[in-house]
């Protein structure tokens, strides 16, 4: 079965309707709502995300056939929402473009610059000429499949840069082309050679003074009827972590120049920095300033990271209205489900637990009878108890279930425990009423987690749950909504109805979470593993303690942030560690998270690596610790 | 169109051992063997025969390609088998090198280069380069490098590996999150007159390499509309093997790839030929129907077999192929078999094909 969740990223749609087709605007306008659209096409714009998080979706999407694939389609509904979001960014003005953007990905070639034997400034210089020509390149080539002849294209140059424009072939589109061919083609062949030419062999072509970012003002095209249309070249160079961190820095010190018009973005993950670095992204202390001296980064680029720093509330709650609009785009494309009206994910997912059998409860009823016993509270006590618990009703639900009564009697009765309010004599109490631990959202959070370990009683059921999974992150949104779609469409063509009960919801859902975690394959993977599972294991144990001492339960280490701070000069491996492990969306970095007085930096787990052992999806709980003690965690691990 | 190894001079079990221990008993000949010396179990089997003949008329050069986590069991195995193979040919020299750099950017292949860019080939008649225990991203680079030595100098090359299947099988590792073009072999991708060009995939699977091919059909993707067609071994010393990749590959080929039964290619699992001319045949058939259209471009990824990777070499080689790999971070299973392997040769360059080994040299000799 065709199963077109299983597309993990856009880039597998063969034409420009069909990438639209599946595009939620609603990243565009959360990642970019900070972004002054006129710092977007003047500064140096740094996009930071992990594999998945949509870095080449948006730079797609910012290109020149998605953008005229948008304005040809704008009239279909589809499609209104998204022209909405691409014109508040300044790429459409009043129904027409204004941006030519390409993208590079450098992936390929660039990197291989860096290993010739050739001095960096020569590398470096390799590099941005190749860079520069394939923008060119792309830029003509785009406009020529968009129809236009390239002897009605031209650029304008900057008037200070009249010098540099005989470098580059001239105005005229048709001459620009050859010259960037010309280019491409001589620096192909270094970067091709098994053996590369001595430097002093090197093609002039290559190594003399082209320069067309430094030249161009704009890019101006004539219309059908005459009219010229001038716009504002973009580049975005896609996979600039594939670089050697040296040229990476070289690259963005070339391109932060104010005086370049061209509008530039550098798209990269996390592991593109030094650990150093990555860590004082992380923590939001702009790293590239320590790195290239003279540089502000309000003043001289825009830093836009794909991944929640603050506001995390807010930033899930916009992740699960573009995960279920993304879900929506992609259901509808499934003949199965769109010939039953069958549009929305979150309709095929039920939310109602069905009741423990009348044994488990029996049983379970029995032990928190064990319980009472063990903890010495008095019947009269319980029946207080008792009361309060079913006075409580969490909000969205009618009437609480048996087992989640008991489970939330037995934390109750644990807690008085701790408290030491238990005892044979009731009447010990100054004024119980006040004194009875109170019934809320943390210990019916506490119960259902209880009985997911006792009874596996579904726990990860509904649309918000599969979204909280993902960490934010489309790919992996995708990769668990396609279990559960392929399930359902199973379902259909056995004849049954497409909802999935929660059971099933609950089973694929930790089962698929086992198979990503156990196919991981990434450097460091291994090590990862062993140190998430033993973090796990941890939180897990907190989590299960009787008296659900933090609700839901932990799913976060927690580490002083000062101490956090130094981890790459004190503990270097473990920050290489961590660096890998948050890179792919196996802990999160929760940085300068108050509690105690203190100021923590929780890593929390990932989604994948919860849902795996059964941990709370609810944020906040976390275990306390030290840096030299993670250390050692990664120590045993690898 | 006249292709470079149609006829090909090739031996396979059996015959490839009784081909080398004739070959190179004519004392005339000197050759220098050049193989990996690698944990693999396969890395001295063809040396060994060759020793057995050649005796003080052969040299040697064996690769240590060191990889992260260069320690343990694997790197003992690594250095015995090193050790064996200069004890079995005394004139020789281990060149070691890093496969990935600090940055984790593949170098291997440049690296290998490098170790051979300063080897005389002035006392040898005959090149003879073990692939058995040598990663893909470094035997590709490496034997398209010695081939263009050969040519400049006129000396023979022969491409031996030890093909076991099932060896292969056992070994594991880590891979490496890139998907690139092979160093040395990027063909025409990424070019300005080939973007756009419709791309033919065609990928050799292997089942626990799901991951890797993933990775570089979605870097073909992200450019290019891809058709794929991917190559399976058949006949195969197991005839249900290709039958395990179909099922393997399922997902994929129904959402992903788009591959349906008339897509599928079945090559001999045990001949290099095969594959090789499988691949032109194709190619040349696409050429034509694309010509008017702009062209295409065939995008080859060896994840096969030792004995299939050395076709696709061959294809590559003679079309420029763009070759799409990614490379192995670290290993992290051993082989437990021992070299049982059947020795496959493949002559590439130089007498049989009419391009006699430089006088000088036999000269010398006699």
């Amino acid at each position: 079965m065709d199963n077109p969740f299983l597309k993990r990223a856009t880039e597998y749609y063969r034409d420009e309707e069909a990438f639209l087709s599946v595009i939620s605007p609603e990243p565009i306008r959360y990642f970019l709502r900070e972004a002054d659209k006129d710092s977007l096409y003047e500064k140096l714009v740094n996009i930071r995300g992990t594999p998945g998080s949509g870095k080449t979706t948006l730079a797609k999407l910012f290109e020149f056939p998605a953008l005229s694939a948008l304005l040809r389609n704008r009239s279909i509904s589809t499609y209104r929402d998204l022209v909405d979001a691409m014109g508040g960014y300044g790429a459409i003005v009043g129904g027409k473009l204004e941006v030519l953007g390409c993208r590079l990905p450098l992936e390929t070639d660039y990197r291989e610059v860096w290993e010739f034997e050739y001095p960096e400034t020569v590398k470096l210089t390799l590099t941005t000429t190749l860079i520069q020509a394939r923008a060119v390149l792309a830029w003509l080539r785009h406009l020529q499949k968009g129809g236009y002849n390239l002897a009605d294209v031209r650029i304008e140059a900057r008037q200070e840069a009249e010098a540099a424009l005989g470098a580059i072939g001239g105005v005229a589109g048709t001459a620009l082309l050859d010259r960037a061919r010309q280019i491409e083609r001589s620096l192909y062949e270094v970067v091709g050679a098994l053996v590369p030419p001595p430097l002093e062999q090197l093609d002039e072509a290559v190594t003399s003074a082209y320069r067309p970012f430094d030249v161009i003002e704009c890019i101006v095209v004539k219309n059908p009827d005459g009219t010229e249309r001038r716009l504002k070249p973009l580049v975005i160079l896609d996979d600039a972590h594939a670089l050697h961190p040296a040229q990476f820095r070289g690259l963005q010190r070339a391109l932060i120049r104010r005086e370049i018009r061209v509008a530039r973005w550098i798209l990269a993950r996390l592991d593109v920095l030094h650990p150093k670095e990555a860590f004082e992204a992380l923590t939001e202390e702009r790293a590239d300033e320590a790195q290239m001296p003279g540089v502000t980064a309000s003043r001289d680029y825009l830093a836009i990271m794909l991944q929640s720093l603050d506001e995390r509330r807010k930033h899930r709650v916009a992740f699960r209205r573009m995960a279920t609009d993304m879900a929506k785009r992609y259901l509808v494309q499934m003949e199965i489900f769109r010939t039953r009206g069958l549009q929305r994910l979150e309709n095929l997912l039920s939310d109602q637990v069905p009741p423990l059998s009348d044994a488990k409860l029996d049983e379970y009823a029995r032990s928190v009878d064990a319980a009472q016993r063990r903890l010495r509270v008095s019947d009269k006590r319980r029946r207080e108890l008792m009361d309060v618990v079913d006075d409580y009703t969490p909000e969205g639900m009618t009437e609480v279930p048996r087992e989640l009564q008991l489970a939330m009697l037995s934390i109750v009765m644990h807690r008085m425990e701790k408290r030491g309010q238990t005892g044979l004599f009731d009447t010990e109490l100054p004024d119980p009423a006040s004194k009875l631990p109170k019934v809320d959202s943390t210990v019916f959070a506490g119960a259902r987690i209880h009985l997911l370990h006792r009874y596996d009683r579904p726990y990860y059921v509904g649309i918000d749950d599969v979204c909280d999974a993902s960490s934010e992150n489309a790919e992996q949104f995708l990769r668990l909504a396609a279990e559960l779609v392929e399930f359902s469409a199973v379902k259909i063509i056995r004849g049954e109805s497409a909802l999935l009960e929660p059971s099933v919801q609950h089973k694929k859902l930790r089962d698929k979470a086992t198979h990503v975690i156990e196919e991981w394959d990434f450097p460091r993977s291994k090590q990862v593993r062993k140190l998430v599972d033993t973090l796990a294991a941890s939180c897990l144990q907190k989590t299960l303690e009787p008296n659900a001492p933090l609700g839901a339960g932990a799913n976060a280490y927690g580490i002083l942030q000062e101490e956090f701070d130094a981890i790459p000069d004190r503990h270097p491996e473990l920050a290489l560690l961590l660096q890998a492990a948050i890179a792919n969306n196996a802990v999160t970095v929760v940085p300068r998270h108050n509690c105690k007085n203190k100021e923590w930096c929780l890593l929390e787990l990932g989604g994948i690596v919860i849902m795996r052992h059964g941990l709370t999806l609810k944020r906040g709980g976390f275990l306390e610790g030290t840096s030299a003690a993670l250390a050692a965690l990664a120590r045993e691990g690898a | 169109m006249s292709r470079l190894w149609d006829p090909c001079i090739s031996h396979g079990a059996g015959a490839s051992e009784d081909f080398l221990t004739q070959f190179f008993a004519d004392s005339a000949r000197r050759a220098v063997v050049i193989a990996g010396a690698g944990f693999d179990p396969r890395s001295s089997r063809a040396t060994e025969v060759l020793a057995a003949v050649s005796k003080d008329r052969l040299r040697g050069v064996f690769l240590r390609e060191e990889r992260s986590g260069g320690k343990g069991a694997l790197a003992e195995l690594g250095e015995a088998n090193a050790r064996r193979l200069t004890e079995l040919v005394p004139n020789s020299r281990v060149a070691a090198f890093p496969v990935f750099s600090g940055d984790n950017a593949t170098v291997g292949g440049r690296q290998a280069v490098k170790a051979l860019t300063s080897e005389s080939w002035a006392d040898v008649t005959d090149i003879v380069v073990d692939m058995s225990a040598m990663s893909v991203g470094v035997a590709f680079p490496l034997v398209k490098f010695v081939l263009q030595r050969a040519r400049e100098c006129k000396r023979n090359l022969h491409v031996v590996v030890t093909d076991d299947p099932s060896v292969d099988d056992e070994i594991d590792g880590v891979s490496s999150e890139k998907a690139e073009t092979l160093f040395g072999f990027k063909g025409a991708r990424g070019v300005h007159d080939s973007s756009g060009v419709p791309i033919l995939w065609l990928p050799q699977l292997t089942a626990r390499r799901k991951k890797p091919l993933g990775r570089v059909y979605a870097a073909l993707t992200e450019e290019q509309p891809v058709d794929v067609c991917p190559l399976l071994p058949f006949p195969s010393r197991n005839p249900r093997r290709g039958d395990g990749l179909i099922e393997a590959f399922q997902e994929e080929f129904e959402s992903i790839w788009r591959v349906d039964a008339r897509d599928l290619i079945y090559v001999d699992e045990r001949r290099p030929v095969d594959l090789y001319r499988s691949v032109l045949d194709i190619d040349d058939a696409r050429r034509r129907v694309f010509r008017k259209l702009g062209g295409s471009l065939t995008v080859l990824s060896p994840f096969g077999s030792k004995v299939q990777n050395l076709g696709a070499l061959m294809a590559a080689l003679e079309r420029d192929f763009p070759v799409m790999y990614v490379e192995t971070l670290s290993y992290t299973s051993t082989p437990s078999k021992s070299a049982e392997g059947e020795l496959v040769h493949v002559w590439l360059h130089g007498e049989a094909y009419g391009h006699p080994v430089d006088a000088a040299v036999i000269k010398e000799e006699g």
